[in-house]
């Protein structure tokens, strides 16, 4: 793997990344949230993937798939925390939720 | 694989965009779809099939089904936010600094990186086969731990969602 | 030393240790005869347990006693025996602070009979003689440190003993910060001690002088002189004792004239193998109770309140027995105390008496013919300033003429020819005051005689004829009386060529300076002319202060007026320590106080918290509870974590 195809997918990854956390910061639906969350999943399990290619390595694999792991179960209870706000309230708005306030 | 790369990033990345861009929740989780299928593409390119197929089917597949079901379980109408509250000061302006912060940073990194020609790759990488010898010998313990956390995430959702409300 | 273990020893100081607390526990419960009971009773067990313990020191064939109480370690090479000491030089003060302690506790009953402070009184007398006791009987430095402080702290309560005069409290405060400066004065020697000898106790100590440079031995010496003279009212520590004179009359009888004021003198006397090794401490010792003798005689001559008078006397009685432990006669000082204690509480009790029976009126120019009216009081008051006046055979000739010769044997020829003047002006302030209060017409009679010549009564005169007098009772006049014989026959253990006692006695603790009385008699001219001086200014004192004298009228007629002048104000010192050290220190606290606290203190604590509030204002914003600041926070975390790595790596 040539080093400007490395720097292409890892440049790719990090663009993913803060795509997603721009998301995270400006959007308020915690559903949307929840989605940007998953891009930056998606992003850093491509770098780990690139780098398991560029050196040969499958370990990288299965750190991308234990992402995937981690993020099923995350998806899952961030979707019924959603779910439950829903049903508390009409509409959620994530800046609605401040019982941690300082 | 240049051409594959820049193809398969733009789709990743439009979706992306459209993630964050989008208004409707529907077309969040369909942007996020077609992203994930760019990704998977791209894993593709990388020689990893097993993860790529992974990709497809949990991601794009199960868990995005779950975004649909749950938007379709709560709300169809447009995104549930009205604006009823100011934005925080300067939060988006913020945001997308930082953001474009940590990106530059991130690429400047990435193009003073010094890596010249990579390892050679043999004929199984990224099989299902190889995959299965890794994750169920060198990483049989997080594997195990993996599958409790799943545990865990299910009983999770069982009582916070299965609950009567108070 | 070879030593004797005694028990005995602790039962002095624990007994009247026992009577404070169970006085001070059952004050007010208990009857003010009960309490009197058991106080008096504790000290005069003090006092028999002292006799035991002379009886079993005559028996120990030149050992001498011990007790330990408390052992600290060993630690490495430290170990550290704190225990009571039964020497000669011990049990001498032992005896007379509890032997005068236990009069005036009987004396103290009727006293205070009607003070609503009664058993307060008798538990802070008690807790007196037991502080009194352990300093004297201390066998290590840490202890005689102990019970200073703590004579320290009964003087300061039984001075304020009525705190709801405004000046006995600010006497109180006097005399404890004054004290304070001996202390200080005393801790530092006891370092010294500490580092050159490596023991607190007197034995170790003083057998290791020989081996510790001169200039040692000398700040050792000079540091416990700053501590005795404090301790002592001399020079120029000595303003508190005046102003003691607050708290009531038989306290500064036992406190501030027979006992505790005489510390200083046992600190020296107990400390003399140091003093002997330095020239320069001996002479400083000698010349600050010369010095103080002189002072304390001069200021004497002109103060019109009773008890100032005597307490000056008293300053300048531990005049002379500093100037005799300065020349190294340290038998003369300890002979001088004791016969001085007898006397001078004698006086004071007499003057208690007086005080009482006028109710209250200290002003010597208000008193007068109070010798027809109480003719027990006179004759005792007359044995006691004949005694003080050194006038034989009474018991201060004896110890003063020892004291003078020893100073004229010594070489100090200026010392001497001042202890003679002293003496004189001694017999001559005492026999005013004798004079002034016993002799001619009272108060009354002066006050009716210028009424009837001017043909009006004014209010005064009136109160003066309601006056209704408190004559002194029998548990007043009985110790008097006690002190009265002890005067008369107390200096006749030392007579030179018949008896001596003290040199016997004390000359096992103190070595070769018990010689003096061997050249007595030889001085017959010295002697001749001590004896002329103080009979002159006796006498002198008898034609001007008589019924008819000259220097009686005139002083009589400014009862009304402030004395001012050199002598009646104390040579001023009390303004100029005001002027030197009150208004500075006054001034100093005034600024910290109004401008260092509120500026710069409290400045910086609300500084302080100003900042903090300005922070926690500025931080809080970033903690509104919204789930999207948070993650801006942690987005700019990576930026500067990642701009760390990029930036220095």
């Amino acid at each position: 793997m040539s080093e400007t195809a490395l720097q292409g997918y890892l440049a790719l990854s990090a663009l993913i990344f803060t795509l997603g956390g721009v998301g995270i910061m400006v959007r308020r639906s915690p559903l949307i949230m929840l989605m940007c969350v998953e891009l930056m999943w998606s992003g850093a399990a491509l770098a780990l993937i690139t780098f398991a290619r560029h050196v040969g390595n499958m370990d990288g694999h299965i750190f991308a798939f234990f992402v995937m792991i981690v993020a099923a179960a995350e998806v899952a209870i961030g979707l019924a925390l959603i779910v439950v706000l829903f049903r508390r309230r009409e509409e959620v708005d994530a800046d609605d939720i401040q019982q941690l306030r300082g | 694989m240049n051409a594959a790369l820049l193809i398969a990033g733009a789709i990743a990345v439009a979706g992306g965009l459209g993630v964050v861009i989008g208004r409707t929740p529907v077309h969040n989780v369909v942007s996020l779809i077609v992203s994930f299928i760019g990704l998977a593409v791209l894993y593709l390119t990388l020689d990893a099939e097993f993860i790529a197929i992974v990709q497809i089917i949990v991601y794009a597949g199960a868990i995005m089904v779950l975004f649909l079901f749950v938007i379709a379980l709560l709300t169809t109408r447009r995104d549930p936010v009205q604006n009823r509250k100011p934005e925080p000061s300067g939060q988006t302006f913020f945001g997308i600094v930082t953001a474009a912060a940590v990106l530059m940073f991130l690429v400047g990194g990435v193009l003073g990186l010094e890596a010249p020609g990579g390892e050679g790759i043999d004929e199984t990488f990224g099989q299902v086969a190889a995959f299965g010898r890794e994750l169920l010998t060198t990483h049989v313990f997080p594997f195990e731990i993996a599958a409790f956390v799943l545990l865990v995430a299910v009983v999770g959702v069982v009582i916070l969602v299965g609950r009567k409300q108070a | 030393m070879p030593m004797q273990s005694a028990p005995v020893l602790a039962l002095i100081i624990a007994l009247p240790l026992l009577g404070a607390l169970l006085a001070a526990w059952n004050r007010n419960t208990w009857s003010r005869r009960a309490i009197a009971i058991s106080s008096s009773t504790m000290v005069f067990g003090a006092f028999v347990a002292t006799v035991i313990a002379l009886i079993q020191l005559s028996g120990a064939e030149g050992q001498v006693l011990g007790f330990e109480l408390v052992r600290w370690g060993p630690w490495g090479d430290i170990d550290l025996s704190l225990g009571l000491l039964g020497d000669p030089i011990s049990l001498w003060w032992s005896i007379v602070v509890t032997g005068v302690g236990f009069l005036i506790h009987v004396y103290s009953a009727g006293y205070m009979k009607d003070d609503p402070g009664f058993g307060r009184y008798f538990a802070k007398l008690n807790y007196f003689v037991f502080a009194m006791s352990l300093l004297v009987l201390a066998d290590n430095y840490i202890f005689v440190l102990i019970g200073w402080a703590n004579v320290g702290v009964a003087s300061f309560m039984l001075i304020g003993f009525w705190n709801y005069k405004p000046e006995a409290a600010s006497a109180a405060m006097k005399a404890f910060i004054m004290n304070a400066i001996g202390e200080v004065g005393l801790i530092l020697a006891n370092v010294l001690i500490f580092v050159n000898f490596g023991t607190f106790k007197f034995d170790g100590v003083f057998n290791q002088v020989s081996g510790v440079s001169t200039e040692v031995l000398t700040a050792i010496g000079l540091l416990l002189l700053v501590a005795a003279v404090a301790k002592s009212a001399q020079l120029p520590l000595h303003t508190w004792l005046p102003d003691a004179m607050q708290g009531p009359t038989a306290v500064s009888a036992l406190i501030h004239a027979a006992t505790m004021v005489t510390a200083g003198v046992y600190l020296v006397t107990r400390s003399h193998p140091i003093y002997l090794g330095s020239e320069t401490a001996m002479q400083a010792v000698a010349w600050v109770g010369g010095l103080s003798a002189l002072f304390g005689a001069l200021v004497a001559l002109r103060q019109t309140d009773i008890k100032r008078v005597l307490a000056f006397s008293t300053m300048s009685q531990v005049g002379y027995m500093m100037l005799a432990a300065g020349v190294g006669a340290y038998t003369a000082a300890m002979f001088h105390f004791m016969t001085h204690a007898f006397f001078k509480a004698l006086l004071f009790l007499a003057a208690g008496i007086i005080i009482h029976y006028l109710n209250g009126e200290q002003d010597l120019r208000k008193m007068g013919g109070l010798g027809r009216k109480m003719p027990a009081v006179y004759w005792m008051s007359l044995i006691g300033v004949v005694a003080i006046a050194g006038i034989p055979p009474l018991a201060g000739f004896f110890s003063k003429e020892e004291i003078l010769h020893a100073v004229h044997a010594e070489g100090l020829t200026f010392l001497y020819f001042l202890g003679i003047v002293v003496g004189g002006m001694t017999a001559f302030y005492m026999f005013r005051l004798f004079a002034l209060t016993f002799a001619g017409e009272s108060y009354e009679e002066r006050a009716q005689q210028t009424a009837y010549r001017s043909g009006k009564k004014n209010r005064r005169t009136e109160q003066a004829q309601e006056a209704v007098h408190h004559p002194a009772g029998p548990e007043m006049l009985i110790p008097v009386g006690v002190l009265t014989v002890l005067s008369v026959i107390g200096g006749w253990i030392s007579i030179p060529g018949l008896t001596s006692v003290p040199q016997n006695f004390l000359g096992t603790a103190l070595g070769r300076y018990t010689e003096w009385h061997a050249h007595a008699m030889s001085y017959g001219p010295e002697l001749i002319l001590i004896l002329a001086i103080a009979i002159a200014g006796a006498a002198l004192a008898l034609y001007q202060y008589g019924p008819q004298g000259a220097w009686r009228r005139i002083e009589i007629e400014s009862a009304e007026k402030r004395s001012t002048g050199l002598l009646a104000t104390g040579f001023y010192l009390d303004s100029v320590y005001q002027t030197l050290v009150v208004r500075p220190v006054l001034g100093i606290s005034g600024f910290i106080a109004n401008w260092t606290e509120p500026k710069v203190v409290d400045g910086a604590v609300n500084g302080l918290a100003r900042l903090v509030q300005i922070t926690g204002d500025t931080l809080r914003r970033w903690h509104a509870g919204l789930v999207r600041r948070y993650a801006l926070v942690v987005f700019v975390g990576v930026a500067g974590v990642l701009a760390y790595v990029l930036l220095m790596f």
